[in-house]
């Protein structure tokens, strides 16, 4: 029993990582908006999944928390505010603009020349290791929040307060943007 | 475990998938649903960093961007609705308000 | 990691049982569709308008505040579960931050966000 769990659980990765990429293509190349916004959530999901099989439990709850709980019914609000069914795109996609597809197109290049690099190439690197043994200043089986909130109160003060006045600016900005001319 | 070169996979490929949304979609909505999952995908980054490491940090890290993440979408979303009055439109190449 | 499988396993078998259940009555049933079985029901009354109407700009500011002070939660959570260990420095870290959050609530608050009318 315990040795067909760890099987499936290294599996399981790949499982939710590939289920994350079907809800991003999902919400790239829909035609309604509203499809888009199902499969971000969708990916979100997947995503706080894998967070899961990384050993990162605590992230994977706040990823459900904040992105499921609040950046998706956001996204969802705005897209019943901007009534997007009256404004259909006429053409969904840019693909006319030919400095778009030379990214994509050398960032699809660069990549396979990692990659080859990287698998083919006779000085190809030694592979990282994801091993069990190596979370253990992550506390992996019982205590990860602790394990965060050290790492997050003590050595990340600067940043963490930084975090709280950029809430606030985001607060008070999208209250002002969105209430500029309500009267 | 899964291997690091799956980890590495999985977000590069989540990451183009947002690059792409970005150039070709026109629906300012989408561009920044598609940031979102660029920050997603960086996220998957440092999470597995933080276990081939040992350390906490990248987790706590990946926390303070979440955070982030929940401050631009605020910013971001307000900014379309406030353009969607002035302009009644949200497709962003109909914004041309700056051409000379 | 084996904790988990509970949870997928109880996931599992909540998205299997209505799939399954939708598609033993689609199975079973009669199909004989007419003009208002077809209709979109809505409490017994005729629909008049579409479902998608322009909602107000006020759902949107709620919607925002409560990803704020979500945010505010899932950081406050770490901070609660090692609060001795972290002492007087953490109490301070964190009442700067509450502070911080404190003010842009006052902030909504004298403009008027929160009032519904």
């Amino acid at each position: 029993m315990e040795q067909s769990l760890a099987v499936i659980g290294s599996h399981l990765f790949l499982v939710f990582g590939l289920l994350a990429l079907g809800g991003a293509a999902t919400m790239v190349f829909a035609r309604s908006a509203v499809h888009s916004v199902v499969g971000f959530l969708f990916c979100m999901l997947a995503l706080a999944s894998c967070y899961l099989c990384l050993g990162a439990e605590f992230l994977a709850t706040a990823q459900i928390l904040v992105y499921a709980g609040g950046i998706v019914v956001l996204f969802l609000f705005v897209v019943m505010i901007v009534e997007l069914s009256k404004y259909k795109e006429q053409t969904r996609f840019q693909l006319h603009t030919p400095w778009a597809v030379g990214l994509v197109v050398a960032g699809a290049a660069a990549f396979i020349a990692v990659f080859w690099q990287t698998y083919f190439s006779p000085s190809a690197p030694q592979a990282l290791t994801l091993d069990p043994t190596l979370a253990q200043g992550l506390d992996v089986a019982n205590q990860n929040a602790q394990a965060i909130s050290r790492g997050l109160y003590a050595d990340f003060l600067l940043p963490f307060e930084i975090l709280s006045v950029i809430l606030l600016v985001a607060l008070v900005g999208a209250v002002v943007l969105a209430k500029a001319e309500r009267t | 475990m899964p291997s690091m070169n799956s980890v590495l996979l999985i977000s590069f490929l989540l990451f183009s998938i947002g690059v792409v949304g970005v150039l070709i979609r026109r629906n300012a909505l989408i561009i920044l649903m598609c940031a979102e999952l660029m920050l997603n995908a960086a996220n998957l980054n440092l999470i597995a960093f933080a276990r081939h490491s040992g350390t906490v940090h990248g987790q706590a890290f990946a926390l303070l961007v979440m955070g982030l993440a929940a401050a631009e979408v605020a910013v971001g979303l307000a900014l379309v609705v406030a353009l969607y009055r002035k302009k009644s439109t949200i497709q962003v190449d109909e914004l041309d308000l700056l051409k000379g | 990691m084996s904790h988990y499988a509970p949870i997928l396993l109880v996931f599992l078998m909540a998205s299997a049982i209505p799939a399954v259940v939708w598609y033993l009555s689609r199975l079973i049933r009669p199909n004989l569709p007419n003009a208002i079985k077809c209709s979109s029901y809505e409490c017994g009354i005729t629909t008049t308008t579409e479902a998608r109407e322009k909602l107000s700009i006020r759902y949107y500011l709620v919607a925002v505040m409560f990803l704020v002070f979500d945010v505010e939660t899932v950081f406050l959570m770490p901070w609660a579960i090692q609060m001795k260990e972290l002492a007087l420095f953490g109490l301070v870290e964190i009442g700067v931050f509450l502070f911080l959050l404190l003010l842009g609530y006052g902030y909504i608050w004298s403009k008027g966000a929160l009032d519904w009318e």
